[in-house]
């Protein structure tokens, strides 16, 4: 890959890549490495993009393994979740804003293998289907993960 | 809930992103690596670092004898022993930093633990990268509270590696400078780790003392899933000395751990520390476990034998002691290796675990292993087992399995259950019948055990919804029963039905099924209920529903059992007063709305009451009024209808009027189309319950606060 093809397909998914990467790791610190070092294998692997929507699974699959990496860690099971501060919030209204700093809180407080298929599929938009092949499970387990998910979410917003 | 789960992450995520200078960063970061010009990226937290300072230690001594052969002056080795390098990077990982920094020519990396910095060394004797082995040398420091110590320098494909005051020199590698190196590490860094980042347990009074010695070698930290991560153990390890040892090694005497409770703030509010003394061969794992929403440390002591005991202490109530003896209480047993986390195991030392499966190493997994009543209670206890005592003598055990003929675990989904149910007889002798169930082609929706007529039976809820399968568990047998028939119709009016599991897209998932009404009922004895048996057809539509029955004042579970009729879920959807001031923060809602799938009408009841207040027809009706013409003009719309000019009020191209008419609120919407006219587009017809009830919102009210994509569903 060309700096230019680097450039264009970090403005493109940094966003995303930064998201998941939070919704592993739960910190802004972690995931902002695993969100480079996402990057980085991809530049070091020089892979070539078919499509728009490979280039965005591969960057998701990349991404979920450099952050199971760090998971695996046994420091990280010390870890706990870190508020988000909300400092990029530019929105004026602050009832809605912490509304959505304790939904966040909420959705990282999921059990992972719940948070990660939640936030795939409501934020990403990809199906059970898709969700499995990125995440190597069957699409039933992630229907399941979904059901799972969902149900407690559904507890707390009702 | 799916467009609200969506709408609530969209709300949620959007500020989950990097700031522009975060971003630009390290885009200049990844540039650079794509240009082959830089060797490391730049962390954040490396950005922050700059100013540290390295520490250097005086290792004259430690290094006279080694073979230097001289400051810069650099031999290169020809070639390079594999074990060598081998040697070299298992050095480094054998120490205990949390974290190291890399710098190499100017530029620095910070690495997280060993893993990390075992990854970047594999990755460079692995890669033979030009430019990063070779000819550069990295330096490679410990990072720990309060500072930066240098640990050494090496080149890892030439082999070159040592360092004087902390300064780096190139030399030749040999197994006597790795020897010094390591032990200069290990007088110089592991003080330095010890007196410097050890936070005593006496001295924990905030989470953040907790984190803080979490970074300790000799410390393990474990926070507990119990309202936010306020719960914790810490662990100190010491030798026979009482000097502070890192975890997990063999000099590690005594452990002293501490259970911590703290508040929102972070501020401690409760504690209970004890020392164990690992001598003490009589205990094989510690752990914890929530039971009636105490907490209580769980220690299963091996003075039981193959009987399991536990002793369980209230940490809680630090006084309260209690030790439970539990061969006979399965129950008890099962719950706690279902539900205990341990995070301590004695085997003739201390070790650190984390899953419960540790626990079950070596147990007894599967009926084929059970020949006495011993064996089946520890079969009954094991964490991925379901059991249930039903009689003195009678047990039912249900084990999961994956696609292979594996046991599985209850945690995901399983492809098939073998069921056992366990007669034990008057001379301890047993009888077991084993039914297996697969997931896969299986009729049921929920599988469940019950008891009726002196007999206990494995009752399977049937997708067709009014048949059940039910089992003999005693004598065999299966029965396919209408819901109304024997056996079945007595146990559904007893209601006494212990679900366990479901299937769900051809798996088994541990957990009960919906539960059955007892009053459950087919579509013919429904409409003869309500007086509907001449058009009972099998065209009838939720429509024809709305006409047939004047919902107000009737139970919403009459609606909801609309749901057998039509064989479609019902949806109940819960309105939050948004508007609301702090009084009403708590966010309860104030109506809960009940619509099949095609809501062309949706019935209202106020939260906490089965009564229908409200209902609303929406769309294209014909029902309620004949008066009503979707596309038609506002002017005639208004003429027809007799609208008064009061009733109508604007919202951006939208023109909306909210009125009364013979008992019915009338709601209505006009779009303007491209000629400049008012036309009707939409129409929301609600009856008199809902003007009166003053918990019910107008549509008006509604829009305003939902917007206008809302009421068109979108």
């Amino acid at each position: 890959m060309d700096e230019k093809q680097v450039s264009d397909v970090y403005r493109r998914r940094v966003d995303m890549v930064y998201r998941l990467c939070f919704s592993y790791l739960r910190n802004k610190d972690d995931a902002f490495d695993a969100m480079q070092n996402t990057f980085y294998k991809m530049i070091k692997k020089g892979v070539e993009f078919r499509d728009a929507e490979h280039e965005k699974a591969w960057l998701i699959v990349t991404a979920s393994n450099v952050c199971k990496n760090v998971l695996a860690h046994w420091w990280r099971k010390t870890v706990s979740i870190e508020e988000w501060d909300g400092t990029n919030n530019s929105g004026s209204d602050v009832e809605a804003a912490q509304e959505d700093r304790e939904f966040l809180a909420l959705v990282l407080d999921l059990p992972e293998k719940y948070r990660i298929p939640i936030y795939l599929h409501y934020y990403e938009g990809y199906s059970a289907v898709e969700i499995g092949k990125m995440l190597k499970k069957s699409d039933s387990t992630i229907r399941g993960y979904l059901m799972k998910g969902r149900e407690i979410l559904g507890k707390e917003i009702g | 809930m799916d467009e609200k789960i969506r709408e609530r992450m969209n709300g949620a995520y959007k500020d989950v992103k990097l700031n522009d200078d975060l971003k630009s960063q390290a885009e200049a970061n990844l540039l650079k690596k794509a240009r082959g010009a830089g060797k490391w990226s730049v962390s954040r937290e490396m950005l922050a670092m700059a100013a540290v300072v390295v520490v250097f230690i005086a290792v004259n001594a430690v290094l006279i004898g080694l073979n230097i052969r001289g400051g810069n002056n650099v031999t290169p080795v020809e070639s390079v022993d594999d074990s060598k390098k081998n040697t070299l990077a298992q050095y480094f990982l054998d120490l205990k930093p949390e974290n190291y920094l890399v710098e190499c020519e100017g530029e620095s990396l910070r690495t997280n633990g060993y893993d990390g910095l075992r990854d970047m060394l594999n990755e460079i004797v692995v890669s033979d990268t030009p430019g990063i082995a070779g000819n550069s040398m990295l330096k490679i420091s410990a990072l720990a509270e309060g500072g930066t110590k240098t640990l050494g320098c090496v080149d890892i494909c030439d082999n070159k590696t040592v360092v004087i005051d902390g300064v780096c020199y190139e030399t030749d590698v040999t197994d006597e400078a790795l020897t010094a190196i390591k032990s200069y590490i290990d007088d110089a860094m592991w003080p330095y780790l010890r007196d410097g980042a050890i936070t005593d347990l006496e001295y924990i009074i905030t989470i953040n003392d907790v984190r803080t010695l979490a970074d300790c070698p000799s410390a393990y930290v474990r926070f507990f899933d119990e309202g936010g991560n306020r719960f914790c153990v810490a662990a100190v390890c010491y030798d026979a000395n009482k000097a502070y040892c890192r975890i997990n090694e063999e000099s590690t005497e005594y452990v002293e751990y501490g259970y911590f409770w703290f508040d929102e703030d972070g501020n401690k509010i409760l504690e209970k520390k004890t020392v164990v003394d690992l001598c003490d061969k009589s205990w094989e794992t510690r752990g914890v476990v929530e039971f009636n929403s105490q907490w209580y440390e769980v220690v299963n002591n091996k003075n039981g034998g193959d009987e399991h005991n536990y002793d369980m202490v209230n940490i809680m109530e630090p006084e309260d002691v209690e030790h439970l003896l539990h061969f006979a209480d399965y129950e008890m047993e099962y719950y706690i290796r279902s539900h205990a986390q341990f995070f301590m195991e004695q085997q003739g030392k201390y070790v650190v675990v984390d899953d419960i499966v540790n626990v079950d190493e070596g147990k007894i997994f599967d009926f084929s292993q059970v020949n006495t009543v011993e064996n089946l209670g520890e079969l009954m206890a094991a964490s991925n087992v379901y059991s249930k005592v039903l009689s003195q003598n009678q047990y039912l055990v249900v084990l999961p399995y994956n696609e292979d003929g594996v046991a599985d675990s209850f945690e995901g989904w399983v492809s098939e259950l073998k069921v056992g149910y366990v007669e034990v007889l008057e001379n301890r002798d047993m009888k077991l019948t084993v039914i297996p169930l697969e997931g896969m082609g299986n009729s049921m929706e929920s599988l469940g055990v019950t008891y009726c007529q002196g007999k206990w039976y494995l009752f399977g809820q049937l997708q067709t919804y009014m048949q059940y399968e039910v089992i003999d568990l005693a004598n065999g047998g299966v029965e396919v029963l209408d819901y109304d028939e024997g056996i079945c119709r007595e146990i559904l009016v007893n209601d006494d039905i212990d679900y366990f599991a479901q299937v769900v897209d051809n798996y088994w998932l541990l957990g009960g099924g919906e539960t059955i009404e007892k009053e459950a009922k087919d579509p013919k004895t429904y409409c003869s209920n309500h007086g509907w048996d001449e058009m009972c057809t099998d065209t009838m539509s939720v429509r024809d529903i709305y006409v047939a029955t004047n919902w107000i004042g009737k139970s919403a579970k009459s609606f909801i059992e609309l749901e057998l009729f039509f064989d479609d879920l019902v949806v109940t959807d819960f309105e939050y007063d948004s508007a609301a001031g702090p009084a009403d923060s708590s966010e309860s809602a104030y109506q809960i709305n009940l619509s099949m799938s095609e809501p062309n009408f949706v019935v209202s009841t106020e939260p906490d009451s089965d009564e229908i207040i409200a209902v609303t027809l929406y769309g294209d009706h014909n029902y309620v009024t004949e008066d009503v013409w979707l596309g038609m003009e506002l002017e005639e719309v208004k003429k027809r209808m007799n609208i008064d000019d009061s009733a109508f009020f604007e919202e951006g191209v939208v023109k909306f009027a909210s009125f009364e008419r013979d008992g019915y609120l009338y709601e209505l919407s006009f779009v303007l189309d491209s000629n400049g006219n008012y036309l009707l587009g939409f129409s929301c017809i609600s009856n008199g319950a809902k003007i009166n009830s003053s918990s019910v919102k107008s549509f008006g009210e509604r829009l305003k606060e939902d917007g206008i994509n809302a009421i068109y569903g979108k």
